[in-house]
């Protein structure tokens, strides 16, 4: 029992993390139907922009937080306003394409600037751990959790409750339509990459500081893709409750099998749960007629 | 048409590129210049470890260039050009890059990339060109072209280790009567390799190996090291490249394992230290054959790691010590080495890649590479390296020995 | 997408639908078609152009050419994205390597079976398109990449830690070097692109792109929409099996390592940039990528000594952000591909000096 308890809250923190990258894909693929192979490479960028504040500015952590997270909210803004706004109209495919080059475009930023040699280890949230019962949990642990739910309560009352959400909502569903009830679909599009660019940054934060960073962090946009598909590419709350349950599908079945199964038990459990309800647990089903 | 001429002057240089080997007249060498050639990944997530590699021996070849003038032997004198290839850790890559500096006329190869030793043997034992190398994954040591200055091949890693394991449990009295250990890999490409019929092994030295496995990129090993513990592993061997030993020891932390672990020579302690932060890092062991450069520094330097230290400020200003760096300037200095008795033998104008093995390399004898490893020595059918390795661990962020120099196991992967 | 305006040349017409249809319309295609013939097989006669390098290059175009023909086939003309090609290259690459090593079957008799078995594992993860479409689809074909993967390295011992493979013989002949294995090369891409070029001319090759225009108006029409994208799945597998066996008894050794994801997702680069449904777009698009990432392993090291104050890996840092932007402005400027471009350039030499 004990052990079933240790993986199960292991997978859930782990799920957490593939919750809030699958929360970027949503996000742009909610106002645009493109799938961002780049979204990985957008968190490397996040997180290492944020090194450069906090260690080679020597600032704090709530300065160089509150520079990254608007850094990150530009970095997603020019993205989309110098790749894939020239695009729109174009076929999606192309668009996709797209995003598979500004992950080249992105990893060689990187390296330009920061090489390709992993950065100095920085410390933010202090190392704390405490335990409940014969559980061990550890800051950096609590806080990726924390701040995965936390997305999701916010991302899920903004689409509900503001006009923003609301619009973005709108343009989700057709851009001829909104744009015609006087809504800004290109606005819309900026602000949602702008949003994605801001949870890649929160993850490569969280994801930097507890395992260090170097250009392998880009390989979570990978892991995380199944946690959005099996949530439904449309829905905030899906990603994030999708990021759980792959992450304590991969943890139990890893800990009962060995041989790390998880991973490709994932995908079975997906293709299932796909041939099941195609469009995810959450996803918006579109009906199709003749 | 802007995009036209656009697409004509894009089109124009890359037929440019291609054609360079056969265009730009570098071909052969002049008389007094040899070629010494790299294939490794310069981009992607394996590249920081391969670039520094990289970057060690070529800076011990350039340095001897500016010191002395080149690499002088009784017949001659020569200066050293390196030439690179981008391979990105694709083994095909490497062999197309393999033909590319071939063209160009190396009369030596370098890499640091353990897929690469393996895929590329026809090729460079077809151009008789031999291959010096750092790199864990060497398992095609039975090549006659082939020299390691790595310990003794991949897969007495783990063997080396659990007969380590094994002394010492022996020494404190044997508690509970079977040793368990465990060990937790990725699915990298070395790893088959490394645990090459290890369960043999096992059974013969009386023990039991636990042998988890985690995914590439993942971010969470607690289910693998739930697991070991389960099965009351003594010790774990980690088989992995940082980014995994950083996974696996977050993780550990986050369970309070309380199981001391070991790393491979696939990484370094001082990338675990800098991935991770000291204070992640702390107790963990690893395995060196060599110097560690990041190793407290109230420990005398030898001669070795002295250049070292000034080679590294020279090029690297203001950055952390890095002991991969060590071992590329070892395949530096083993490269030099052979080059050297070539230069006794044969003119500079007939140092060839054949010369240099039959003069050079395979009369390679007690080199110790100024002091940074224990003696390497070549001879027929044995091109592995020092073959004695030594444990050190991360105390306060810099390492200290746990051990003295250790001779390893000396198993070998059967030749295909 | 394969849908540009066609202007046949000044005097061709078609007054059958079986004229309409020839590949070859004007004794020009056929004289430019059998002289570019020609060139390929010289060039490792021709010095200058025979330097192993520039054949190792030209013979990888070849075989990435045949997985990207398959792909093009069931992604341009069939319209399912498949993001695990290389998955099912590793089938075909693995079931060939293996017979040969194992059983000592030569390169000419593994070739086929190689292809079959490939197929056959195409088909089963074909299935759930029979509900999933678009990117969800695309998704079972990332678990085949996982899955398959995930086999190969811990169920079958051989694969995980690689083998040697014989080079392909004929008699005592052996195609051991570039300058001969480039024929077979040649031989198998011209004979897979001829074949995959025809197959788009029958039947099978109409319901495909029915399949992929409009699905429930072909399903109204009486076209088994299923069981074409199966068998669209079992051709695009074939190819990627066949030129994994090209593939490992090339270079003699069949590891894990070189079937990743990362190629399946340029396989898919590739047939886009080229032009979704066009043979001449996929070998454009393989040679196009091709040359645009050799660029990158070529100068990268170059640049790396010149730039060697900025930190270790800044040189092929440069080069990836020169090469993806310029990947990215060529997708703007052409987002429908090189064959869209190749029909524009060939309808503007024609409709001279009247292009308007």
């Amino acid at each position: 029992m004990e052990f079933l308890g240790k993986i199960v809250i292991a997978g859930l923190m782990n799920g957490s993390i593939y919750g809030l990258v699958a929360i970027g894909f949503v996000l742009v693929y909610k106002s645009s139907s493109v799938l961002n192979f780049s979204q990985g490479y957008m968190l490397l960028l996040g997180a290492y922009i944020f090194w450069f504040f906090k260690a080679s500015l020597k600032l704090d952590l709530l300065p160089s937080l509150l520079l990254a997270l608007p850094s990150g909210f530009l970095m997603g803004i020019a993205i989309e306003r110098i790749t894939l706004r020239p695009l729109i109209g174009q076929p999606l495919i192309s668009m996709i394409t797209v995003t598979i080059f500004l992950s080249l475009v992105l990893e060689g930023l990187v390296s330009l600037i920061w090489g390709t040699y992993p950065l100095e280890q920085i410390t933010v949230f202090g190392r704390g751990s405490g335990t409940v019962g014969s559980i061990v949990l550890t800051t950096e642990n609590v806080c990726a959790f924390g701040v995965a739910f936390g997305a999701m309560v916010v991302l899920i009352l903004f689409f509900r409750y503001t006009n923003l959400g609301l619009a973005m909502r709108g343009v989700a569903e057709g851009h001829q339509i909104v744009q015609s009830m006087g809504i800004g679909v290109r606005r819309i599009f900026s602000i949602s990459w702008g949003i994605a660019g801001v949870a890649a940054t929160i993850g490569g934060i969280l994801m930097g500081t507890t395992l260090g960073f170097q250009l392998g962090l880009s390989h979570i946009g990978l892991l995380a893709i199944p946690a959005a598909f099996i949530g439904g590419l449309e829905s905030p709350e899906g990603a994030i409750l999708g990021g759980l349950l792959i992450g304590l599908i991969e943890s139990v079945v890893s800990g009962y099998l060995g041989n790390a199964a998880g991973v490709p038990a994932t995908f079975v459990v997906l293709i299932l749960v796909m041939l099941i309800r195609p469009y995810g647990f959450f996803g918006l089903e579109r009906i199709e007629r003749v | 048409m802007r995009t036209k001429t656009f697409a004509a002057v894009l089109f124009l240089m890359v037929t440019a590129v291609m054609m360079s080997p056969t265009s730009i007249s570098w071909a052969k060498g002049s008389v007094g210049e040899v070629l010494v050639g790299n294939v490794s990944a310069m981009t992607g997530p394996t590249s920081g470890t391969h670039m520094m590699c990289q970057s060690g021996s070529k800076d011990y070849l350039y340095y001897l260039n500016e010191k002395q003038g080149g690499i002088k032997g009784e017949k001659g004198q020569v200066k050293v050009k390196y030439v690179s290839y981008d391979s990105q850790y694709v083994a095909t890559k490497a062999k197309d890059g393999f033909a590319r500096l071939r063209g160009q006329g190396i009369i030596v190869l370098t890499h640091c990339a353990s897929g690469h030793s393996d895929a590329l043997q026809v090729d460079y034992e077809r151009a008789k060109i031999p291959l010096v190398t750092g790199s864990h994954g060497i398992a095609s040591v039975w090549s006659d072209w082939a020299y390691g200055n790595y310990h003794s091949g991949v897969a007495n890693m783990i063997r080396t280790w659990i007969v380590w394991c094994k002394e010492n449990w022996e020494k404190e009295g044997k508690p509970g009567g079977q040793l368990v250990l465990g060990c937790v890999a990725t699915d990298e490409p070395f790893v088959p390799l490394a645990l090459w019929d290890i369960d043999s092994f096992v059974k013969e030295q009386g023990i039991k190996l636990v042998k988890e496995t985690i995914p590439k990129g993942t971010t969470d090993a607690s289910p693998q090291l739930l697991r070991l513990k389960e099965a009351g592993s003594k010790a774990i061997f980690v088989q992995s490249s940082a980014p995994g030993a950083v996974v696996i020891l977050n993780s550990a932390k986050a369970m309070n394992l309380g199981i001391p672990m070991t790393q491979c020579a696939a990484a370094t302690l001082g990338d675990v230290i800098a991935l991770g932060g000291p204070e992640l890092a702390e107790g963990y062991q690893g395995e060196y054959f060599f110097e560690p450069m990041s190793k407290n520094p109230k420990y005398e330097d030898s001669q070795g790691m002295k250049l070292v230290k000034e080679l590294w400020a020279k090029n690297h200003p203001g950055e952390k010590p890095n002991d991969m760096y060590v071992n590329g300037i070892m395949s530096g200095m083993v490269i030099a080495e052979g080059i050297r008795l070539a230069l006794n033998e044969v003119p500079p104008a007939e140092l060839t890649g054949e010369t240099l093995k039959k003069y050079g390399l395979d009369r390679i004898k007690n080199f110790d590479c100024m002091g940074l490893s224990k003696p390497i020595t070549y001879v027929e059918d044995d091109h592995i390296g020092p073959k004695h390795l030594r444990y050190w661990v991360v105390r306060k962020g810099v390492l200290e020995p746990v051990s003295d120099w250790i001779p390893t196991t000396d198993f070998r992967i059967p030749k295909k | 997408m394969a849908h540009t305006t066609y202007y046949p040349p000044s005097g061709i017409y078609a007054d059958s639908f079986k004229k309409d249809i020839r590949i070859v319309k004007t004794r020009t295609q056929l004289i430019l078609a059998v002289s570019a013939m020609l060139l390929l097989v010289a060039v490792p006669l021709i010095p200058g152009l025979n330097s192993p390098y520039l054949l190792r290059l030209l013979i990888g175009i070849g075989i990435t050419i045949i997985i990207c023909l398959g792909l093009n086939i069931l992604t341009g003309y069939c319209g399912q994205l498949n993001i695990g090609q290389s998955a099912f290259v590793m089938v075909g690459a693995f079931t060939s390597g293996l017979l040969n090593h194992s059983f000592g079957w030569s390169f000419w008799a593994c070739v086929i079976p190689a292809g079959m078995v490939a197929a056959a594992v195409g088909v089963v993860f074909g299935i759930p398109s029979v509900r999933l479409k678009g990117l969800y689809l695309a998704l079972t074909t990332l678990g085949a990449q996982i899955i398959l993967t995930w086999v190969a390295l811990f169920h079958i011992p051989l694969t995980s830690a690689g083998f040697t493979v014989e080079p392909v013989k004929i008699g005592s002949f052996y195609f051991d070097t570039p300058e001969r294995f480039y024929y077979i090369a040649l031989v198998f891409t011209a004979v897979m692109a001829f074949a995959a070029k025809n197959l788009m001319r029958t039947r099978w090759g109409r319901a495909f792109i029915a399949v992929r225009d409009n699905d429930r108006a072909a399903e109204a029409m009486g076209i088994d929409i299923f069981r074409y994208k199966l068998i669209a799945f079992a051709i695009c597998t074939f190819y990627a099996g066949v030129a994994g066996s090209l593939l490992v008894h090339y270079m003699m050794w069949a590891q894990l390592e070189s079937f990743t994801l990362n190629d399946s997702i340029w396989y898919v680069v590739m047939i886009i940039v080229g032009g979704l449904g066009s043979i001449e777009g996929t070998i454009f698009g393989v040679i196009f990528i091709t040359a645009l990432k050799e660029l990158i392993f070529v100068i990268g090291p170059m640049l790396e000594g010149t730039l060697a104050f900025l930190p270790i890996g800044a040189g092929s840092g440069l080069l990836l952000v020169i090469i993806g932007g310029v990947a990215i402005f060529f997708l703007i400027f052409e987002p429908r591909g090189l064959a869209h471009r190749w029909n524009l350039i060939k309808a503007y030499y024609r409709l001279w000096p009247f292009g308007y």
